[in-house]
């Protein structure tokens, strides 16, 4: 893809953290136009990628609950509300590629239990939309960054290049329209991390 | 090893499989208490606090009745609801409710019985998850909630091992409670094409339910952390047909 005009939009929703910016420079670099909901662009991208809600880390008895239901409520609600508007409504989605990102903390985290709840979640979503968006062409899969994204995780000058574009290789694999089979998976870009893990 | 020095709590007791799990820790020799936003809690119960359990205030309050007249040990977040609605007809009211009943309670009853467990040395958690981690078309949200709790179940197994606190989650398939009952009436083509998928070709039992419970709970069952069981009469492994 090298002329600009013919770059696939991607919708990147939730993307407001460093991790999902850095992302979204990766994609650009691969020939897609990355863009916010509400951003002017004529009708609608049929690609989106959803991120997860960046929950504060803290151990079990330290979990704030009012703020825990606030941010997971608000990125539920807002995930529905975002696939409404792309026609679903209707029952004619533009949409034919979604793909949500996970977190490592689904596999088990110490001291993250909202995070391991959000990217656990997300997981749950992903599957069950691709069930539920099947009939109309949306494909869904999940992608869930290695755990070499979640040390520091909001210095995204330490996540090396290569890892930033390995995940978002594996996102462009699931957006690719030759993937028009493939939904209701998962893809842990870990470095080879889960086996001998229970699987999430 | 006894069971009837520990005291169990129990939540969404009034009905369904809370009700049967209820029972069979009372069998089993536990001191039972139990919450439930329903007045009718099964007897036999040492306490209940009836208090609507997505009002995290009030569950929070009827949370430290309970803790300050007993040494919780062992807990069964079983309290659970579910929405069935397509995405394209959300309007917030199941993200609303869900959070609070299937994740926050959970949360706010982990939180309340920590210190006695750390105290003790040991303790048993186990929450009550679903198929539907699986993925579950019109129950999104649910979904979402029950793969959310057990990720909470996997870091809380994590979290606490060291503290000798076991966590692990039961996961239910069709199981024959009421709730199920009244929204698939026995001669509901549905009945049917649901009975049918699974490998052992009937609906489970609450009891059956309960009995992984207690056998999660139980004092020998030492070595188990951060582990998921699925009663589901084979469901979970394969669709057949």
């Amino acid at each position: 893809m090298n002329a600009k005009e013919s770059a696939p939009s991607v919708l990147l929703l939730n993307a407001d953290s460093p991790f999902a910016r850095s992302i979204a420079k990766s994609l650009e670099r691969a020939g897609y136009s990355p863009r916010r909901p509400g951003e002017a662009e004529a009708g609608q991208p049929s690609l989106a990628v959803l991120f997860p809600w960046s929950a504060p880390d803290a151990a079990l008895q330290d979990v704030d609950i009012d703020v825990f239901v606030g941010g997971l409520e608000s990125m539920l609600v807002d995930a529905g509300v975002k696939l409404r508007e792309s026609g679903l409504r209707s029952g004619a989605a533009s949409l034919s590629r979604l793909v949500v990102l996970s977190g490592w903390e689904a596999h088990g985290s110490m001291g993250r239990s909202a995070r391991s709840a959000v990217a656990g979640a997300m997981l749950g979503l992903a599957r069950s939309w691709a069930l539920e968006f099947a009939p109309l062409g949306l494909t869904v899969n999940a992608v869930i960054p290695g755990p070499d994204f979640m040390a520091e995780r909001d210095d995204a000058s330490l996540w090396p290049q290569a890892s930033i574009d390995g995940l978002a290789y594996a996102i462009q694999f699931f957006l690719d329209p030759r993937a028009q089979s493939i939904s209701g998976q998962v893809i842990a870009v870990c470095g080879g991390r889960t086996p001998a893990t229970i699987p999430v | 090893m006894t069971t009837s020095l520990q005291t169990v709590l129990v939540t969404g007791v009034a009905q369904g499989i809370g009700r049967t799990i209820c029972e069979r820790l009372l069998e089993d020799g536990y001191r039972v208490l139990g919450m439930d936003i329903s007045a009718q809690p099964p007897d036999g119960l040492s306490a209940f606090e009836q208090v609507d359990l997505t009002d995290a205030r009030a569950t929070r309050l009827a949370l430290g009745r309970l803790t300050g007249r007993y040494d919780i040990t062992r807990l069964v977040n079983n309290v659970g609801s579910s929405y069935r609605e397509f995405v394209r007809d959300g309007t917030g009211q199941a993200e609303h409710t869900l959070v609070r009943l299937n994740l926050a309670c959970a949360i706010a009853c982990a939180q309340a019985v920590l210190p006695a467990m750390r105290q003790a040395g040991e303790g048993r958690i186990v929450n009550l998850i679903s198929r539907a981690v699986y993925g579950r078309d019109t129950r999104s949200v649910y979904a979402a909630t029950k793969s959310a709790l057990l990720a909470m179940t996997r870091s809380w197994a994590l979290e606490l091992a060291a503290d000798g606190i076991s966590v692990n989650a039961v996961g239910p398939g069709m199981i024959n409670t009421e709730l199920f009952r009244r929204n698939n009436p026995p001669d509901a083509p549905d009945v049917s094409r649901l009975r049918d998928a699974i490998p052992m070709k009937r609906i489970g039992e609450p009891s059956e339910v309960a009995h992984a419970v207690a056998f999660l709970l139980h004092p020998r069952s030492t070595y188990i952390t951060g582990q998921s069981l699925f009663v589901c009469g084979g469901l979970s492994v394969a669709k057949t047909g």
